[in-house]
Order: structure tokens, then sequence, then C-alpha cells
């Protein structure tokens, strides 16, 4: 399978602190992918480096063998750990601006799944409470048929009743040749759905393992291996 | 994708627009209905007219006055924003940084626009006793038989003007995008130094185009404290002369620092975006 997601030494420093240090790892198509690491490992600015949020010190990234460019954010679908819509706006201007700008966009899965998820679209961003902003900007970004989700903690805000319903809502609807990369803490919680695994500490990958082959050398579920790797 | 960035732009600020020129209109009208109702003298209502009208006057100019700096703060707030929790959204959006830059540089420019029309419309609206046709209209005849051309000097008046307005923006947008880069701990103060910097040379800048245009026109200058009792013709072709010269310069020049401004903006945002 080809590589939808290249990194090439890819490092980011700020001031004095380098928080990815010569990322080098590859995402094959139609997988999923847990990116898993402690806070402050590293994670979110890997994906903002993908998604073209943060120029690199040194390295590269590529999807699908570009640099990020107004052409490859077609193809990312990015769910990141900020809520971003403007507070006037309701739940149907959100959906209609991912109308507006994503070619790729389904509106009719995108009411569904609101539906599914009891959120009126009269409301405004103003009204709905933290949870509420998360669930529709994932609902959003599942409905399009896109080539990479990065999805930054989806399940880091919402309680733990409410994460199966979440990654139920996830695996369900991605585009199954898609690749998903899913940024979290909570291993066990997503242990279940992941093909592969990165484990990246203090900005380095320590690990790059399918999670099968993982649990098989070591014996252990991921969510141990985790533990013990990272055990303060 | 321009269209809809510009079209996703005055949704989100043309309710804070419009409230705003409803504001202004109806102070205005106020006013004028004031005006119309002047108590007769001795009527023993002048003391109340006078404090009612005053009142009314004073919360009309604050009205006008808070309009202009209203644009001014949503133009800056407007791309500010957009680099902070915002940006999470536009910049990845499938857009490019240019469209990015005139998605909000041309909402900006059509509302500063707007609010300068209404403010003038209203400021007529309160006057409307002066009759502004017949006055603008004899000025203008005043001006043509002195042998200027007030079309040619109106439509310059207005490029200038427009000119001037988008280099401001621009340069907003400018410090703004630097900012970050200059100052890694805060955006807000490194979007304040850069401005300072970027103010202090377009003001060296227009001083020395000043300069070169006083000295250069010296003679022309002496000639206008003249007017209009002894202009001679050759007097009014020097001034029309001095004013093709003064604004052709700092026509190009604005233009120019514009499009500086633009370039810097765009390399900030495309190449060294740092979104917080």
């Amino acid at each position: 399978m080809d590589a939808i997601l290249k990194t090439e030494g890819l490092t980011k420093q700020f001031g004095a602190m380098t928080a990815l240090d010569n990322v080098s790892l590859t995402c094959q198509a139609g997988h999923i992918v847990g990116l898993l690491g402690p806070n402050g490992s590293g994670k979110t600015t890997l994906l903002k480096l993908v998604n073209g949020l943060l120029a690199p010190t040194s390295g590269r990234v590529l999807i699908d063998g570009l640099a990020p460019s107004p052409s490859t954010k077609a193809r990312v679908s990015y769910l990141p750990d900020h809520t971003y819509f403007d507070n006037w706006m309701k739940v149907r201007d959100c959906v209609g601006l991912f109308a507006d700008f994503y070619a790729d966009f389904d509106r009719t899965k995108a009411t569904d799944m609101l539906k599914a998820l009891g959120i009126d679209t009269s409301m405004t961003f103003r009204t709905l409470s933290k949870g509420t902003r998360e669930k529709v900007q994932l609902a959003l970004v599942m409905s399009r048929q896109a080539q990479l989700y990065l999805l930054d903690e989806p399940i880091g805000g919402v309680d733990p009743a409410a994460r199966d319903f979440i990654l139920d809502t996830i695996i369900k609807n991605y585009n199954e040749n898609g690749t998903v990369v899913i940024s979290t803490h909570l291993i066990a919680d997503v242990e279940k759905v992941l093909d592969d695994v990165i484990f990246l500490n203090a900005g380095r990958v320590m690990q790059i393992s399918s999670a099968d082959e993982l649990r098989e050398r070591t014996g252990k579920s991921v969510d141990e291996v985790f533990r013990e790797a990272f055990r303060c | 994708m321009l269209s809809k960035l510009i079209k996703y732009e005055f949704k989100a600020t043309g309710r804070i627009f419009l409230l705003t020129y409803v504001v202004v209109v109806a102070l205005a009208g106020v006013n004028a209905a004031m005006l119309a109702v002047r108590p007769p003298s001795n009527s023993g209502l002048e003391v109340l007219y006078a404090g009612v009208s005053t009142v009314t006057g004073l919360l009309y100019g604050i009205a006008a006055f808070a309009a202009f700096l209203l644009t001014i703060v949503i133009v800056v707030v407007r791309f500010y924003r957009m680099l902070g929790d915002e940006g999470y959204l536009w910049f990845t959006l499938p857009v490019t940084p240019t469209q990015q830059i005139f998605g909000k540089l041309i909402p900006a420019t059509v509302w500063t626009i707007v609010t300068t029309i209404v403010t003038l419309a209203s400021v007529g609206l309160v006057t409307f006793r002066a009759n502004w046709p017949s006055l603008l209209g004899s000025t203008w005849r005043s001006l043509a038989s002195q042998g200027f051309n007030p079309g040619v000097w109106l439509v310059c008046g207005l490029v200038f003007i427009l000119f001037s307005l988008l280099v401001n923006v621009m340069l907003f947008y400018a410090a703004i995008a630097w900012g970050p880069n200059l100052i890694k701990s805060s955006r807000l103060g490194g979007s304040v130094v850069a401005y300072i910097i970027i103010y202090v040379a377009l003001e060296v800048i227009n001083l020395v185009g000043v300069l070169v245009m006083v000295l250069m026109f010296a003679n022309t200058f002496k000639a206008t404290q003249t007017i209009p009792s002894v202009l001679t013709s050759a007097d009014v072709a020097a001034i029309n002369h001095a004013g093709a010269v003064f604004g052709t310069y700092f026509g190009i020049e604005y233009l120019i620092l514009a499009v500086i401004g633009f370039f810097i903006t765009r390399h900030f945002i495309g190449r060294k975006l740092n979104l917080s």
C-alpha cells in the first residue's frame, strides 16, 4: 500500500524548547493509526505541522506525496483540540460552511449524524456546551470522504459514557479507503480499533508497530505497554 | 473560493455594522427633527430645548465617531482572530494565503467605504436645511470658472483616499502576521511592536515625500495663498500641475506600500504560520 502520510526528519522548536525532534514516520493508506503519548509528547504539534498550521524548523511533511497546501487540505479532514467556530454561527451555518468549501463533504450524512447525536441545528454555537461543540465538529469532520483523517484527542473532552459513542461515530463514518490518525493518551478506549500504533515521547518516536504485532511480541495489550513505557 | 470567504466575512461582520448604521442614522434623524421643531423665542421652552438638543447632538457625534472607530477595530480584530483559535478553521480550508488575505481585505474596504457614506449621509440629514446640492454646485462652478477641473480633482481625491485606506489595512494585516514571529512569547505584543515599526517607517517615507514636494513646488504653494482674489491662469496651471504630481507620487507610493504589506502578510501566513 502507498503511504498517505510521511514525515522526514521533522523537527519543531519553540524558542529553546524542542517540541518534535527528527520525527520520521509513515502511515499507510486504509489504516487506523493511534498516535499515542503522554501530555506534552508532541502529538498536537505533529498534527498541526501536517495541516500546515505550523512551519517546521527542519524536515518535511508529505501528504500523498505533496507538501501541505490547499491541495492537501482538500484531502485531509482535521479535528483539532480547539473549538473554532464563531459564537454567532448556528450549527446549520457550520454545516453550510463545510459544504461550501469541501467538495468531499456529505451534507446528508452530517445532518443525520447531528440528528443521531441529538443536536438541534438551529442552535448557535454560543449556546452549546463544550462537549456538544466538540461533537458538532466531529460530526462535520467525519462527514467528509477524506483520504486522511487527523483527530486530535477526539475523546479527550467527553465523559467515559460518550467515548464509545464517539469512537463508533468515527469507525462507522470514515472513508474506508482513507487513513485515520487518532491522537490520544486514553489508550484503553481506542485500542480495539487501532491497526497501527506510534508511541511518541518528548518529541521523539519511541516505537512504530502494528497493534497486533506489538501485542504478540510483548504478550500485553497496547494500553499495558503504554503504561509501562510512560510510568512516572 | 474567494467569493465564499468574502460571503462568510460579510455574514460575520454584517450584523454589527448594520446595527451601527441604524444607530447613527436614527440619531441623525433625531437631531434633524430637533432642528426642525426649534421653539419660538420667549416660549419658555428654550432652556429645555437647548439641553435636549445638546444631549442628542452629543450622542450623534459620539455615534458617528464610534462608527469609524468600530470599523477600524473590527477590521483589525477579524484578522487578528484568524491567527488565533479561528485559524484552525480558516487555515485548514483548501484556499491559498492570497485568497485568505483578500477574503478579509475586500469586506474591510467595503465596510470602510459604506461607513464613510453612511456618516456623510447622516451629516446631510442633520444639516438638511443647508441645501447641500446648491452649495456644492456653486462651489463646483466657482472652481471651474477659475480654470480648475473639479471632476478630475474629485476622482483623484477619491482614488487617493482608497489607496490610503488599502495601505492602512494592509499594514495592519502585515503587523498582525509578522507579530508572532517578532515576539514569540506574545502574539499581541509582537503585533503592536510590528505595527509601531511599520508605522514609523511609513511616516518617514511620507515625510520625505512631503519635503520633496514642498521643495519642488515652493512657488506654487505661495500662489495658493492668493486664492481666490488674484489667481492668474498661470497660477491655476501651476496648482493643477502640482496636484497632479503630488497625487501621482503619493498614489504610487501608497500602492507600492500596500503591495509590500500584502507580500509581508502572505509570507508570514503562508510560509511562517505558527498558530498558537
